[in-house]
This record gives structure tokens, sequence and C-alpha cells, in this order.
């Protein structure tokens, strides 16, 4: 008998053992991702997916703080000429991107002027400017006006100025890059599309050595191998999560999060990332009233609508500003009399005052993004019982995409954005932008730009503020609030953040 | 024989034929295109614009379809607009774990089922015949996503013993490539195994009516020899025939299953073209797939005249 204790002892020991050797020498983590990313070229699209892979890979000159302040990346250093229309910009030395070749101006000139060229917010704001090499190390920003929000455009996070070889920007196809070689401090190992990216630590990083913050500071990676496998099913990642297969789950449907808090092995993080709401066809239609955008308004009740939606007081916020809190320098409240109202009586009188003649009211909506989906089905609700005949049009993605360049086709539409890092830069704003929904307030435009060329701050948040309480009483879009994305981790896991997109440049897993 | 395989071949074309025009022509004609769905959502009109005409979509749908036509016919199928990989490549890449788990939860239907329908037919009207009709009755009734579910709640969640989810080639070792299959292959092959145990049962009890079978058992040859020689080899061409019809079902490709276990399969491989309107894929696949079902149809027919020499094939 007391063999057998002793026997039964020692395996136990070795197992013991041997789980705990496993533990240190866990230098891998999965994570199990919800999206297949339409391209890994950061300068092509505007999808989140594309940034929460890329970002890991390329890396853009600044980039922009927890506080959306612009920090330096690439860039050793910026000077701007006194009269603010020239930006000369030092690169670090000694930075190698992942096929061993240095990073020279020629690749950075090369990387803006394509990024110059495709994104949708640098077309906007610096149609003018020109960047030219100076020397090896240096190149030059040129503005036709001075512009003081400029770092904040070429650091923004969303289809962002990542550098890459000048040869590799030559040859891109048109569909966009599809050699993957950045600076940042993961190389790709593999990419098998639609299945998994390999991520391995580039041993040659250069890392800058300030805190980590947000989208900047030091990045230092704690694990050697990062495998970002692609599970579109929900059940599948949280079944994954739960079972120990992935380390890291995302974007879990919301109804999970009791389950996982009540794992010893599991934790959460949910943040503030979007906002959750709908656009009104301004261009055609009954929405071309504004009394009607108006009734609307008037008639939703937003906490019904979130909570139906994510099913928990936790994950939202009834926030109808065009910052979010933690933008200091331009959260403000103007407007608030226009949100969350739930006035049926005010909605019906608005409604007859309008030119509405009880014609159907297209609601476009996917399910690709189900809670786009289950706050349509309650504002579908809201807006029939004050007499709206509301009815949703539900498509996959790309048709909804489709339906959505035709004025014709349709009244409202289902969306989120994240918090643009300088708001006035949110792409719905400008008339010149044309973005679905076909903003078109000539006092928007107005402040916009004036605030694009305001230095002093508190003179721009004065000017925002009027803009904001401008944007609300015009309805261009309703806003239900901020919600926070649900993702599982491992309770090992740490150093996993989002700001915009995900960070995995200090992931560690704890021993 | 020859005869016959040359017509079949032949009777290929215009079936390949009218699949590409269908084809073509739903895909074309739905809306939604690339180009938005590579730029993103809050790309601009002009933008997505540009980049169909980069990719070649602003041509006449006409155009574009002889051109794909005429390339097709010299065996190009194309590139993915989404990242230029050409279509045969992809369509061998997502082939081959398609194949593997058809294959495997095929035999795992077969090795199932056999016995079962047998067994039910040699005890017809009795508890255990009842018992396995039930069993059968509740395979084709139970969806294979809840199966599956089912499956990795208990067998990957709750003891552990198998990934939840993913897919390992070969390359990485048999053993490896079973035991991310092994879940879902069950969840295909229970619902095979169902529909082959009910065919086996009533292809058994006919055949046991008949004459020559009584006869058998009159000059006592053995149970086995009358079951196995007699009997099931008699009943066997429409055993061969569900058989063969699940198979090709699973070669199109089993989406549901696919899609909870997350196998890089033909199924998965057509719906993300869809979702992303990679036009060339979607045909090439649609269209290979399509051979590969006429084919293996035309193999089960010539198994047929193996199995069973009364079927004269070249008639």
């Amino acid at each position: 008998m007391l063999n057998k204790l002793k026997t039964s002892a020692a395996i136990v020991a070795v197992a013991l053992m041997a789980a705990g050797a496993q533990a240190q020498d866990r230098t891998e983590v999965r994570i199990a991702y919800d999206t297949i990313p339409p391209t890994i070229d950061p300068h092509m699209s505007t999808a989140y997916s594309t940034m929460d892979f890329a970002a890991q890979i390329f890396e853009p000159l600044v980039t922009l703080n927890a506080d959306y302040e612009p920090e330096l990346v690439l860039a050793e250093s910026i000077e701007v000429s006194e009269d603010g229309k020239t930006y000369t910009i030092t690169l670090r030395e000694g930075i190698t991107f992942h096929n061993g070749e240095p990073l020279t101006a020629d690749d950075a000139v090369a990387s803006m002027n394509r990024w110059k060229e495709k994104s949708i917010l640098a077309r906007g704001t610096l149609s003018d400017a020109t960047f030219e090499k100076v020397d090896d190390l240096t190149l030059e920003l040129k503005l036709a006006e001075a512009a003081p929000l400029t770092l904040s455009v070429i650091g923004n996070p969303m289809q962002f100025a990542g550098i890459m070889p000048q040869e590799i920007i030559e040859n891109a196809p048109a569909q966009g890059v599809t050699e993957y070689v950045g600076t940042g401090p993961y190389e790709v190992a593999n990419w098998d599309t639609d299945q998994e990216m390999h991520l391995a630590k580039f041993e040659d990083y250069s890392s800058v050595d300030t805190e980590p913050n947000g989208l900047a500071g030091s990045k230092n990676p704690g694990v050697d191998d990062v495998y970002m496998e692609i599970v579109t099913d929900d059940s599948t990642r949280v079944s994954g999560l739960r079972s120990g297969q992935y380390d890291i789950a995302l974007r879990l449907p919301h109804d999970n999060a009791d389950q996982l808090l009540n794992s010893d092995d599991l934790k959460i993080y949910a943040e503030d990332y979007a906002f959750l709401g709908m656009f009104f066809n301004k261009k055609s239609g009954p929405f071309t009233d504004i009394k009607l955008r108006q009734a609307v308004a008037a008639a939703l009740d937003m906490n019904e609508i979130l909570y139906g939606a994510l099913g928990n007081e936790k994950f939202y916020s009834l926030e109808h500003s065009l910052a979010s809190p933690n933008q200091v320098l331009w959260y403000n409240d103007a407007g608030a009399e226009y949100y969350n109202q739930d006035d049926a009586e005010k909605a019906r009188k608005l409604i007859e005052e309008s030119s509405y003649d009880g014609e159907e009211l297209t609601f476009l909506v996917t399910r690709a993004y189900p809670l786009h989906f289950y706050a349509a089905v309650i504002v579908q609700q809201q807006l029939q019982e004050v007499g709206l005949n509301v009815k949703l049009a539900e498509y996959d993605w790309a048709t909804l995409l489709e339906h959505r360049s035709d004025p014709e086709a349709w009244d409202m539409f289902a969306s989120e954005f994240t918090f643009e890092p300088t708001p006035i830069n949110a792409i719905f704003l400008h008339s010149r932008n044309e973005y679905a929904g076909w903003t078109d307030s000539p006092e928007v435009d107005r402040l916009i730009e004036e605030i694009r060329v305001t230095e002093d701050q508190d003179k721009a948040l004065e000017l925002f503020t009027e803009m904001q309480a401008e944007l609300m009483e015009y309805t261009t879009y309703i806003r239900y609030g901020n919600y926070k994305p649900l993702h599982g981790l491992s309770a090992e896991i740490e150093g996993f953040t989002v700001s915009n997109n995900i960070i995995l440049s200090n992931l560690s897993v704890a021993e | 024989m020859i005869t016959y395989i040359v017509k079949r071949v032949l009777s290929l074309i215009p079936v390949l034929g009218v699949v590409a025009v269908v084809v073509f022509a739903l895909v074309h004609l739905s809306p939604g295109d690339p180009a938005s769905v590579i730029l993103g959502p809050d790309a601009s009109a002009a933008d997505v614009d540009r980049l169909r005409e980069e990719l070649g979509l602003n041509q006449p749908i006409p155009q574009q379809f002889f051109l794909w036509l005429g390339n097709a016919l010299t065996g190009d199928l194309g590139s993915s607009l989404y990242n230029g990989t050409p279509v045969t490549e992809v369509f061998l890449d997502y082939f081959r774990p398609t194949l593997s788990l058809a294959i495997f939860a095929q035999i795992i239907g077969i090795a199932v089922a056999l016995p079962m329908g047998v067994f039910a037919a040699l005890h017809r009207g009795k508890a255990v015949d009842g018992a396995l009709m039930s069993f059968a009755l509740v395979g084709i009734s139970v969806p294979s996503f809840l199966m599956g579910l089912l499956l990795i709640l208990f067998f990957a969640v709750f003891l552990n013993w198998l990934p939840v989810a993913g897919y390992a080639p070969l390359s990485e070792g048999l053993l490896t490539h079973l035991e991310f299959l092994l879940l879902p292959a069950i969840s295909l092959g229970f619902i095979q195994a169902a529909l082959i145990t009910r065919i086996t049962r009533s292809a058994m009890l006919e055949v046991m009516n008949n004459a020559y079978v009584k006869t058998a058992r009159a000059k006592g040859l053995p149970r086995a020899a009358i079951v196995i020689k007699h009997t099931l080899r008699n009943a066997f061409i429409p055993i061969l025939e569900i058989i063969g019809q699940t198979f090709t079902t699973l070669i199109a490709g089993a989406v549901v299953v696919e899609f909870v276990f997350n196998i890089p399969g033909l199924g998965q491989l057509i719906v993300n073209s869809v979702e992303r309107r990679d036009f060339p894929v979607i045909q090439g696949t649609v269209l290979l797939v399509a051979f590969g079902y006429v084919l293996i149809n035309l193999i089960i027919d010539l198994i047929y005249g193996i199995v069973d020499p009364r079927v004269r094939l070249d008639q």
C-alpha cells in the first residue's frame, strides 16, 4: 500500500513538474479572430479587421497615444517651420525592415505618397501636400497652408500610413500589397489566407523607449509566436477559449459574459470602442425633410435599444457626444436636448409637420454585424409605434455596401464607428467626403474648416461645440450610444489592450 | 464498356457548359462587388470605381464571360481578385481538407451503418430492430451543426480530449490530422450512417424474401454465407447508390460542419468567396465541384457493373 502511494506521489510530482515546465515554456499565444480581413494592406482598406492585422506588422512615422496625442514611432524628430507649412521629418537610425533592408527616406516618401493617394482622410486634408526626400534619413512634408492637426492625420490609426519598402510599394497590385514587409515588432512567418496568420517576434526590432501608451510607446513582445486564427463562428470561439485551445477570443456574443466571468481560468476585456447608430439618406426620399429626421430622434428610447442589443448595462453607455469621454480636448455636451428623448407625442407632432405620407421607409441592415441587426429590430418597433412605416431590408455585407451607394435604394442604414482621434475628421461630417447619407450642412463644413486651421485649442473646442450642436439639430444620424465589444482571455494573458485596433506588442503569458 | 465511358464523358460537356453560364450569370447579376469589400465600409464611391476599373470589372458582362470561358477552355480559371492566387491552386488547397473529411466521415458512416442495417433486417420486428431504426431516425433528424456543437461541448470543452476546431494537414502527421477531423467526421458520419442503415435494412429485407435465399437456407448453408454472399451482395446496388449520393454531397462541401469546426474546406471557400464577391474563385470552384460531382456519379455507375454483372453498361 505504502509503495503504491509512493508511486502515485512520484507520478503526480513528475506530472506537476512537466506541467510547470510547460507553463514556463509557453512562448506562443493563439488568438481566435472573428472576421476575414479584406486585405492586410493598411493603405487600402477602411475595415477594422485590416487594421487589427496590419498594425502588428507595419508602423507609421507617428501614431496616437491613449489621449489621442501624436507620438513619434519611426520618426526621430519632426520640426515644424515657423509658418507651419513645412514639416522636416528625420527617421530613427538603424531601423530595418523584416526583409533585412534598412529603412530610408525613399521608403518613407514612397509609402507616404501612396497613403496620401489612398486614404480618404489624407485626400481630404492633405490633398495639396507633398512628401519629398531631403537625404537618406530625412524627408519634408510641405503644406499649402498651415494645419495644426496635420500630425494627428498622419498618425490616424484607421487606414494608417504604414511604412513599407519602396520596391514593394512600386510593385503593389491593384488589390493591395501581398508581400507584408514592415518594421513592426512581429513579422509575418506565414499567412494562410482566410485561415491563420503566424506572427513571429521580429528579432531586429528597434523600439522607442517611452512607456507604452495607447498605440504609442515601447513595444516588447513577451512571446515568440502569435497565431491569429480566423474563426468566424461565435460559438466555436467561445468553446475554443473555454477548452484552452485559444488564449484570446475576440468579439464574443455579449450573452457569454457571465459564463466567462464565472470561470477562474478566464477573464474578459471590455472597453469603450465605438458608437452604434444609424444614418439617414439626406439626398433622396422622405428623410430629406429635417422634420422627419428630428421626429425619429424624438421617438427613440436609447436605453431600450442598447439593452436589447447588448443585454447588459455594463457594455454600453448613453453618450451622444462626437468625442469619447476620454477625448478631453473635444468632449462636450452640446445638443443633448436632441438625444434619447423617448417622446412619442413630440415625434408624432413632428411627423405631422413633415411631408411624410406613410410611405415605406427602407432600413438597410446586415446580420454580419449582429448588434446592428438586434438594435435595428427595436428601432423599427419604436418607430412603428409613432406611425412610421419602417421596413428592415436585411442583406449580406457586400450587397448592403452596394445598395448603400445608391441614394434611391434606402432611407436609413445601421452602422458603427470607432472614435475618431480628431473628431472633426469623422468621415460622415464633411459634405466633401460624400459618405453614404450625404450630409450636406454648409454650417458644419464651415466650422470644420475653421477648426482645422485654429491654433488655440480652447477656441477649437468652442467651435467644435458649436458644430456638434449644429449637427445634432440637423440630425445627420442617430447615435444610440457607445458600446464595448466583449473579448475573452485566458487568465494568464497579460498586456492585451485595444486602442482603435488590438495591440499585441506587449503581450506576455504569466508563469 | 469503353464506348459507354466515352459517351458519358462527352455528355459532361453540355452539363458543364450550362453550369458555367448559370454560375457566371448568377454571380455577376447579384448585387455587391469585390472592390467595395476590399476597400472597406467607409470607402468613397470614386475609390470603389477606380479599383473596379483596375480589377477589370468595368468591362461589359458578355465580354467578361467570353474572356473567362476562353481562358477556362485552356485550363486557366483565372486568379482570385482578393489575393491574386490562381483559382486552381486555391481549389486544390481547400479540396484536400474536404476530401479527408468526406472520406473519414464516409468510413465512419459505412462502418456503423452496414452492420446495423444488416442486424436490424435479420431481427426484423424485434425490439432491437425498433431501437436501431429509432437511432437512425434521430440521426436523420438531428442537424449536423447541433450534433457538432454537442460533440464539441462534451469531448473538447468538458473532457478536453480533442481540439474544439481547426485543421491540421496530413503533413503534420496522420494522428494529428485525424485528431482534428474526428469530431467533424463523426457529426457528418452520423447522418450518413442513419441514411445508409435505413437503406441497408430495407434492401436486405427485399432480397431476403427471394426464393434463392430460401433455397440457400434449405440447402443448409451457414448463416454467415447466406447473409454476406447471397443477401448483402445482391442488396448492394441501392446501398451503393446511397453511399455514392451522400459522398458527392460531402465532396461539394459540408458547409455548416466546416464552419462550426473551422475547417478550411470547399464549403468554406465558396461561402467566403461569395461573401466578398471573389468572382473567379466562385465560378472556378463551382465548375470544378460540378465536374467532380458528375465524375463520381460516373464512377459509381461503373462500380454497379462490377458488383452486379447483370448491369450492362454499354447498352
